[in-house]
């Protein structure tokens, strides 16, 4: 599961699709008319990665490719903006304790994490907001045969970048309750199912920050399956927005969607 | 006021999750140093059966096989393991935290790569117990690996 590659001079990749967005218009907790059918939907595709130097300290990276498309209120007409490119780097230094009892392992994880402005900046839809921004996550996790348990807290504070351009700093929780229905000694492979909740708030960014709108809050939550055979991974999501509240007149975060394949050797 | 649900939600979690989970797993019994058994007969704690010109070692926290590949990729690499048996000579049985390797008929066991190996690969060794040809079982100790 997320404890791979646990191994010394281990190393690992991974493919990921995810896409949001909704036509739904967002007033506070409350869905308001769209007259001029004012819309957002994001794409991206990752490419991340996994080093472990040993099981305690790993050095991960997560480069996306954006593509993003909007309907924006400008002087009363719903105006149509779109950009597609290489989005901001995230590198990371996840520091591990683990635990390892007989059918069960658990760690806490602390992680410092970094998101450097290669995307760009300019446009009227820009896909980065240009800034260096820094991340700390906590989190636990735990395992046994048939239960495997992640619960993760995180922020992100959102500096400011390129043209005064400002985005709302971040909390985030994370919680993943998983069971393991399938498991075979013989050929390495198996069945995880879990069930994902997703806790955010955002706040505001400032008037001058196009990559979003408004800041606000929301709950997910969704079914998660993961197939596994010998060294590769696939895993698909997806999150129905339980709860949302923005903090001004906003298009709702929409359910969210993935799907990713990866390796470890 | 979100912000503070949020930090609460998690600390009541994480209090929650450390409580008792793993105390269940913990009740096994110590064996005394190179005790000698039977091949194929169980040793009451682990239930273990080891087939002549093999070791099972058992090791604390193996759950998971995708997460134990660097186990078996270790251990397959030591010069003394018959590739030809298991996968490369080694089968994880993540539901009983048992890990076995198949010995080369000519090959010396060397009990001290094992438990590194196993340790390189992210999980702690517990004890192995050591088939030799004539089916006669040792037990050996990771202490101090």
């Amino acid at each position: 599961m997320d404890m791979a590659p646990r191994w010394e001079e281990g190393y690992g990749f991974q493919v990921r699709y995810e896409n949001f967005g909704s036509d739904d218009l967002m007033d506070g907790d409350s869905e308001i008319s769209n007259p001029l059918g004012l819309k957002r939907y994001v794409e991206t595709l990752w490419l991340e990665g996994v080093y472990t130097f040993d099981r305690s300290i790993r050095a991960t990276f997560k480069m996306p490719y954006v593509d993003q498309r909007r309907s924006k209120n400008i002087g009363g007409a719903g105006v149509r903006q779109s950009n597609s490119g290489q989005g901001d780097l995230i590198l990371g230094l996840p520091l591990k304790y683990y635990r390892n009892k007989m059918a069960f392992t658990d760690n806490f994880s602390f992680t410092p994490s970094l998101r450097l402005p290669t995307g760009s900046s300019s446009g009227d839809f820009p896909i980065s907001d240009g800034s260096v921004d820094l991340g700390l996550s906590f989190s636990y996790n735990s395992e046994s045969p048939k239960y495997y348990t992640l619960i993760d807290l995180f922020y992100w504070l959102n500096t400011e970048g390129e043209n005064g351009m400002h985005e709302g700093d971040e909390l985030g929780l994370d919680i993943n309750l998983g069971y393991h229905p399938f498991h075979s000694n013989e050929t390495n492979s198996g069945v995880f199912v879990m069930w994902d909740v997703s806790a955010r708030y955002n706040d505001d960014p400032n008037s001058a920050t196009l990559t979003t709108a408004t800041g606000g809050q929301r709950l997910q939550m969704g079914p998660v399956l993961v197939l596994y055979k010998d060294n590769i991974m696939f895993r698909t999501e997806y999150k129905y927005l339980i709860y949302e509240k923005t903090s001004g007149i906003s298009n709702s975060r929409g359910s969210e969607f993935s799907i990713a394949l990866g390796i470890t050797f | 006021m979100f912000k503070r649900n949020i930090l609460s939600a998690f600390l009541l979690i994480i209090s929650v999750c450390l409580t008792p989970v793993y105390a269940e797993h913990n009740g096994f019994e110590a064996h005394d140093h190179e005790s000698k058994f039977r091949a194929d007969k169980s040793v009451d704690a682990y239930d273990v059966s080891v087939l002549p010109g093999e070791a099972i070692i058992i090791v604390h926290g193996i759950v998971c096989s995708f997460c134990s590949q660097g186990v078996t990729r270790n251990l397959s690499k030591l010069p003394f393991i018959d590739k030809s048996k298991y996968t490369k000579g080694v089968k994880v049985e993540i539901e009983n935290q048992k890990v076995t390797i198949a010995i080369k008929p000519d090959g010396t066991l060397d009990l001290a790569q094992v438990f590194k190996s196993i340790l390189k690969g992210g999980y702690e060794p517990v004890e192995a117990y050591v088939s030799d040809a004539d089916g006669d079982v040792t037990l050996h100790k990771a202490d101090g690996v």
